[in-house]
This record gives C-alpha cells, sequence and structure tokens, in this order.
C-alpha cells in the first residue's frame, strides 16, 4: 500500500507541474489591459557591468548609442577588467556613454555589488540632479545584451502607470542560428517569457531577469536600507530574481514587454551551459531566504506563485529520479526480453510516458512559432520535441547546484564569452 | 527559473506497475521513483504549512493592505484585470 502510494505521489508531480504550465499557457494567451497615467518626459540611464567584455562590448554600446531615443545615457562600470573593456567605454560616444572604474579590493565582488556602485556613482556624479527619480528609468543591460532598436518606446507606456517599478523586456539569443543548442536556449527564453511571464502579468509576480530589465528609481530607492550603503541590489548569484521579489513585496508592479526584447549570446558548449544553469541553481537556493519576506509583505496570489517558482529547485531534483528511473526500468526491460527470449514491452510503455512527457511540446512549438515565423509548424513541434529532452540539463545542473550549495562553494567564474 | 518548462516533461515510468514478469533492475528503478514520491510528499506538506502561514498573515494583516508602504505606490497589484 506504502508503495503504490509512493508511486503515485511520483506522478503526482509531473501532474501538478502539466496543470500549473497549462494554466499558466491560458493565462498567457489573454490580452493585457493596460493602466494608462498622465506621460513624462523620462530619462533612461542603461547599466552595464563589465569584466572583461572586450569581446562583446563595442557592439552593445554602438547599438545603445544608437537607439532612437532622446534624453538617455549609458554607464560602464568596469569591475577591474584585465582587459580592453575600459578602453572600449572611453572610445564610445561621450556624450552617451560615461565609465565607471572600479579597482580592486573593492571590484570583483559579483554584479550586484558593481551595479550599486553604478546607481551611487550616478547620484555623486550629479547625472540625475533635476530628474524626478520617478522619471528615471534606470536599465541592466548585460555587456553582450543587443537591445531593440525600439525598446525604449515599448517600454515607456509601461512607466506612465506610477505603481509599475520595473519592466522586463523579452530575451533573444542573437546566435540562435549557430546550432541546436543556441536554438534551443532561445527557445527556452521565448517560451518562459511568452508562457511564463506573461501569465505572471495576471498573478502580479513577474520575475526581474539579469538583462533587459528596467526599473524606476524611485523604486530602486525604496528597497535601499536606510544608512546602509550597499544599494538595491543584493549579493545573491541571481540578483535579478531577489530584486524582482522585493519590488513586489514593496508594492511595486513588475510588468513583461512582449514587444521588445534584448539579445544576448546562447553559450555553445554543453559543460558551459551547466556550469551557468548551475550557478543560477545555486542562486535560486539562496533564494529561499525569501520566503519569510513573501510570506509578511506579497499579496497571497502572487505569493502562492513566487513560492512556487522558488521551490522549483527541489521539484527539479525530485523528478530528476524519474527519467533515471525509467531508463533503469527499459533496461531492465530489454535485459528481460533477451532472457525470456519475446519481448516484454508493451505500448503502455511509449504511448504513457510520450502523453505525460511530450504534450507540453505542441504548445512550446506553437508559441515558438510565433517568434520564428521562418521555421514552420511542423519543424517547430519537432524542435520542441528535442526541447523536452534539453530540459534534462536542469537535473545536471540542479544536483551540481546542490553540491556546491553543501560544500559552502559560493564563487562562481563569469560564464566567458566566445 | 527557465528551466521550468522542462518539469512537466520527464520520462515517468509510467507502465511499470503493467509489467507482470520480474525484471532486472526494476526495484532499483521502483526505489528511485518511491524516492521521488516520498519526496514529493514531503514538499506538499511543507507547502501546506508555508500556506497556512501566508494565509495567517494575510488575516492578520488584512487593515494594513490599503496603506501604502513607505516609499512606495499604494497598491500591491496594479494592472491586474
Amino acid at each position: 500500500m506504502t508503495s503504490e502510494v509512493l508511486l503515485g505521489s511520483a506522478i503526482a508531480i509531473i501532474v501538478m507541474a502539466g496543470c500549473y504550465n497549462t494554466t499558466m499557457f491560458l493565462l498567457s494567451r489573454r490580452r493585457v489591459r493596460r493602466v494608462r497615467g498622465p506621460r513624462h518626459k523620462r530619462l533612461y540611464v542603461f547599466l552595464l557591468a563589465c569584466l572583461n567584455e572586450e569581446k562583446v562590448l563595442a557592439e552593445s554600446l554602438a547599438r545603445i548609442t544608437a537607439l532612437p531615443a532622446g534624453n538617455f545615457l549609458a554607464l560602464v562600470i568596469d569591475d577591474a577588467s584585465d582587459d580592453g573593456t575600459a578602453g572600449i567605454a572611453r572610445a564610445a560616444d561621450p556624450e552617451r556613454v560615461r565609465l565607471l572604474q572600479r579597482t580592486l579590493p573593492n571590484a570583483r565582488r559579483g554584479k550586484g555589488a558593481a551595479l550599486n556602485a553604478g546607481i551611487r556613482h550616478l547620484r555623486e556624479s550629479g547625472l540625475m540632479d533635476g530628474y524626478d527619480p520617478h522619471d528615471v528609468i534606470v536599465c541592466v543591460v548585460d555587456a553582450d545584451g543587443r537591445l531593440d532598436e525600439h525598446v525604449v518606446q515599448s517600454v515607456d507606456p509601461f512607466f506612465d502607470n506610477p505603481r509599475v517599478g520595473a519592466t522586463q523586456v523579452g530575451v533573444r539569443m542573437y546566435n540562435r542560428h549557430q546550432g541546436l543548442l543556441a536554438r534551443l536556449q532561445d527557445m527556452e527564453f521565448v517560451i518562459y517569457g511568452d508562457i511564463f511571464q506573461c501569465a505572471r502579468r495576471y498573478i502580479g509576480s513577474v520575475g526581474m531577469g539579469g538583462n533587459g530589465q528596467f526599473m524606476r528609481l524611485a523604486a530602486l530607492d525604496s528597497l535601499a536600507v536606510p544608512g546602509a550603503e550597499a544599494g538595491p541590489w543584493s549579493d545573491s548569484l541571481t540578483e535579478d530574481l531577489d530584486l524582482g521579489v522585493r519590488l513586489i513585496a514593496r508594492g511595486w508592479t513588475n510588468q513583461h514587454c512582449t514587444a521588445a526584447a534584448v539579445s544576448q549570446q546562447a553559450v555553445l558548449d554543453v559543460r558551459r551551459l551547466v556550469r551557468q544553469r548551475s550557478r543560477w541553481f545555486q542562486g535560486h537556493l539562496q533564494s529561499a531566504g525569501l520566503v519569510p519576506l513573501i510570506l509578511r509583505s506579497v499579496p497571497t496570489r502572487a505569493a502562492v506563485d513566487l513560492l512556487y517558482h522558488l521551490s522549483s529547485p527541489v521539484l527539479i531534483l525530485l523528478t530528476s529520479l524519474l527519467p533515471l528511473s525509467f531508463l533503469v526500468a527499459v533496461a531492465g526491460t530489454v535485459i528481460g526480453s533477451v532472457q525470456a527470449g519475446r519481448p516484454l514491452i508493451t505500448p503502455m510503455w511509449i504511448i504513457g510516458p510520450y502523453v505525460l512527457s511530450f504534450t507540453a511540446a505542441y504548445a512550446y512549438g506553437f508559441v515558438y512559432r510565433r517568434r520564428e515565423r521562418g521555421l514552420g509548424l511542423l519543424r517547430s513541434i519537432l524542435l520542441s520535441h528535442v526541447f523536452i529532452f534539453y530540459g534534462y540539463i536542469w537535473f545536471a545542473a540542479g544536483w551540481w547546484g546542490l553540491w556546491r550549495m553543501l560544500t559552502g562553494k559560493q564563487t562562481w567564474l563569469k560564464t566567458a564569452r566566445t | 527559473m527557465y528551466g521550468k518548462p522542462a518539469l512537466g516533461s520527464v520520462l515517468p515510468m509510467a507502465g511499470l506497475t503493467a509489467a507482470p514478469e520480474v525484471l532486472p533492475g526494476i526495484p532499483f528503478a521502483k526505489g528511485l521513483q518511491e524516492a521521488a514520491g516520498a519526496g514529493f510528499l514531503l514538499y506538499c506538506t511543507a507547502a501546506l504549512v508555508i500556506i497556512a502561514a501566508k494565509l495567517w498573515f494575510a488575516v492578520r494583516n488584512t487593515p494594513d493592505h490599503s496603506a501604502p508602504a513607505p516609499g512606495a505606490p499604494a497598491g500591491p497589484s496594479g494592472d491586474l484585470p
């Protein structure tokens, strides 16, 4: 009896996740009713925290300085780079691009610390003097981030609503044509943005990503601890997740903009990809510390979704046992079939797992095809079947991240550019 | 987490109990699945406790929810339809 209950519970993980994903998919298809307020002329400040980014920074700055927006500037925060990062920033349009050079031993303390230093510098340098913090929009862009030309025009209306504290734009991979792994990462971010983030607009739990997050300065100010020097960003490995949750807890609304995106470089090597995801996973585990804040300060509906989101590492670790179990069972059945001299595999072994595992692929293929018209529906659905297997990298990343957490390892090398 | 789409997409042993023969490796496979099930039951128990705590906070703080937080706007949910 106990065994049946436990086996049933294992299947219940899949059923629960399937129900959640289906609900999010249906919610994401609804139209958004946008609340508008008075238009304001706003200052946009792009923050680029850079550590040895000479390979990608020039292109990103060229994109930013060419934006058809009136009032904006970019601040490159050089976090004690060894390469030509600072030189590239100096060579850019001086009217639009400023450079903050951090030096050791205060530098290289993580992205959050660099961004906090950037905000302090903006204040101390007087660049934002005369501006209402409600009308200053700070955008975090990765050094390899290529913003869509129309990004400011797409994001700006969201801030007409005075309750909106932050808006995340979509994320794409600009090198998605360079092989299957890059294509699958692009699909991953499209699905995350177009299904989960869009659905969370209705729940009130939109998350922030580390690239392409636009935040009202007044919202960032509201996160500052009085008397503390640090700033709005935490030193978590996933400072973006942390910041998004704290904004919601402070009463702000986070939005997700589907009309514009930032494109970044996909990782082209499986080992580096797993390492990157391990870092995110470990950061997610660290974010368990946000639970008391969510319980105290986040509205119930958004809180339930955020708690599910924050607990997803546990579910990933648990579900990782199931494909392993399936593989062992298949191997055992093949051996048993050879020993018995007849096939012991019933159609149920194929149909059941296929339905449970790949039904979602059709929804993912449908969503991705809307972004990639040239791909075709059939290819998109076939690709989404491969995407299901691609999701298994989270299992390896999860156990790796857990191991690092348990062994007290907190430092990470950033993902190298190519 | 970006891996969330993968959660509903694993390959479970849906047909395991339907296999009448005793096959090599099946006890181990079954043990893995039972471990996942046991972990999920623990997860659900913890989730129930946490949600109960959230509801307790929600009930306790109901009069305060209409008041804006310092430095923050008046409402928590913005563009909800």
